[in-house]
């Protein structure tokens, strides 16, 4: 709990000051699954057609200039990044700089040798996402039926080496039905769960449209959200929780200058490189990016950070009085309404959805 | 000063690095040997002063000495705390003593 208040009060100087002391690395957008909602899957001609991957030399110098800009957090992703064959070079580096490094990975790969590698390269923590209680949801939504056994191979043998290991889940209609085994299973391997209701409909520099039956409606986050909210905490803290929410939906702060701009901190202190280089405020703003180019990370940086000062959100959206329990945001807005400044009509059913939900849970207090 | 075991050098273990971060300073394990691996170290004004000093090999008196000229407290004050702060950071091995 501590670190966790001296990493927030570091993170929140940083974003005062805009110093970038987080970000991610995406090594490739190539993935030995393919999963239905996946905006960043490429196969390898059609990375090929787009650009190349960045060499193993190449992430190190970033990763010099990152040290040089104050960075401190990273998170290598993907794709996925075990797939990236200077993996274990770039990983080193980065620790050798002193940054703290975290891991995104399906997981299907970790063996006896990668978890032996990680027990003694311990890096800060390995989120692996489980897409499904068993093998015929990795077969029907990852298209890879035999990632179930081989993702709770690798969760078991990292916490037996005192690896940090969180789950993360993404929650659609195929897995919809396993979430509350989800929720047991992370019990079981000594990992804490976190399950992502929302799916972007983004596809990025993906040539499929997205698959728009895939995800859930509004209505059905909403209530995962509450199943997962009650299976978290005590029926005491699941109703101070819904009582604060509510608080906050009811009675808003009032509108300040700050209305309008992006509140997250995606070019104000945390950053992504894609695999070909380009930095962007977050993996789902491509539009705001800038290449690492002759003026090195801190000229990105530069660059993409004033773009973030300038983006104005929708202005219905900025004078909303749920404004302080919608989590909208500007990869939201362009992905739902075709606009950073557009209104999101999905989030609005969520958040609608969610307030009278929980007053609901209250009635029956 | 006697009792500060006059003579011997500390410096920080080259298995941790210094990084000034938004203001602050933190200390960063980068080795897999360090007993705080993957922890946020984030030592006070006073700690960070002490841990700078150690950065290159130094006796504890020195440590003092200068922290006199830094801050306005007197002797036993600072003795004490660079004392504390030498036993505390050699049972972590942030702190080693210099060839």
């Amino acid at each position: 709990m501590a670190f966790n208040v001296i990493e927030k009060r570091l993170i929140d100087n940083a974003t005062q000051k805009n110093i970038p002391i987080s970000g991610s690395i995406e090594l490739l957008p190539l993935c030995n699954m393919d999963c239905n909602m996946c905006y960043v899957r490429l196969s390898r001609s059609e990375m090929e057609q787009q650009g190349r991957l960045r060499t193993p030399e190449e992430w190190i110098n970033i990763g010099r200039q990152m040290l040089e800009n104050s960075v401190l957090f990273v998170q290598i992703t993907g794709g996925e990044p075990l797939l990236y064959r200077g993996f274990r070079e770039v990983y080193l580096a980065l620790k050798k700089f002193g940054i703290y490094v975290t891991l995104n990975t399906n997981g299907t790969l970790i063996d006896e040798v990668w978890a032996d590698f990680f027990a003694h390269y311990k890096p800060r923590r390995i989120n692996i996402t489980l897409y499904g209680a068993d093998s015929s949801v990795y077969r029907n939504l990852c298209h890879y039926e035999e990632g179930f056994d081989k993702t709770i191979r690798a969760i078991k043998l990292l916490r037996e080496r005192g690896v940090d290991v969180k789950i993360n889940g993404s929650l659609v209609k195929a897995n919809r039905k396993d979430l509350t085994k989800l929720l047991a299973m992370a019990k079981d391997l000594d990992a804490p769960i976190h399950v992502d209701t929302y799916m972007y409909p983004a596809t990025r520099e993906r040539i499929k449209s997205y698959d728009w039956q895939c995800r859930l409606t509004p209505e059905e986050i909403a209530e995962a959200d509450i199943e997962i909210l009650k299976y978290d905490h005590t029926d005491e803290d699941f109703r101070s929780y819904v009582r604060a929410f509510l608080e906050r939906a009811e009675h808003p702060e009032p509108v300040n200058e700050s209305a309008g701009r992006m509140k997250c901190l995606a070019g104000r202190s945390s950053f992504f490189i894609n695999w070909q280089g380009q930095m962007q405020p977050c993996v789902m703003l491509p539009l705001f990016g800038a290449a690492i180019g002759e003026g090195g990370f801190a000229e990105a940086w530069r660059k993409i950070s004033d773009r973030v000062k300038n983006v104005r959100l929708s202005q219905t959206c900025a004078g909303c009085s749920k404004r302080d329990v919608c989590t909208t945001c500007a990869a939201c807005a362009l992905y739902e309404s075709g606009s950073i400044d557009g209104t999101p009509d999905y989030m609005c059913r969520y958040t609608d959805q969610k307030i009278r939900r929980f007053q609901e849970e209250l009635k029956n207090e | 000063m006697n009792n500060l075991n006059s003579g011997k050098k500390y410096c920080i273990n080259p298995e941790y690095v210094f990084r000034e971060i938004a203001g602050e300073t933190v200390i960063v394990s980068v080795s897999e040997n360090c007993l705080l691996t993957n922890t946020v170290i984030t030592p006070n004004e006073t700690a960070s002063f002490i841990f700078k000093a150690f950065q290159t090999p130094h006796t504890k008196e020195d440590v003092v000495r200068a922290g006199l000229e830094e801050y306005d407290v007197d002797e036993e004050t600072i003795v004490r705390v660079v004392e504390g702060f030498v036993q505390e950071s050699l049972k972590l091995k942030v702190l080693v003593e210099a060839d």
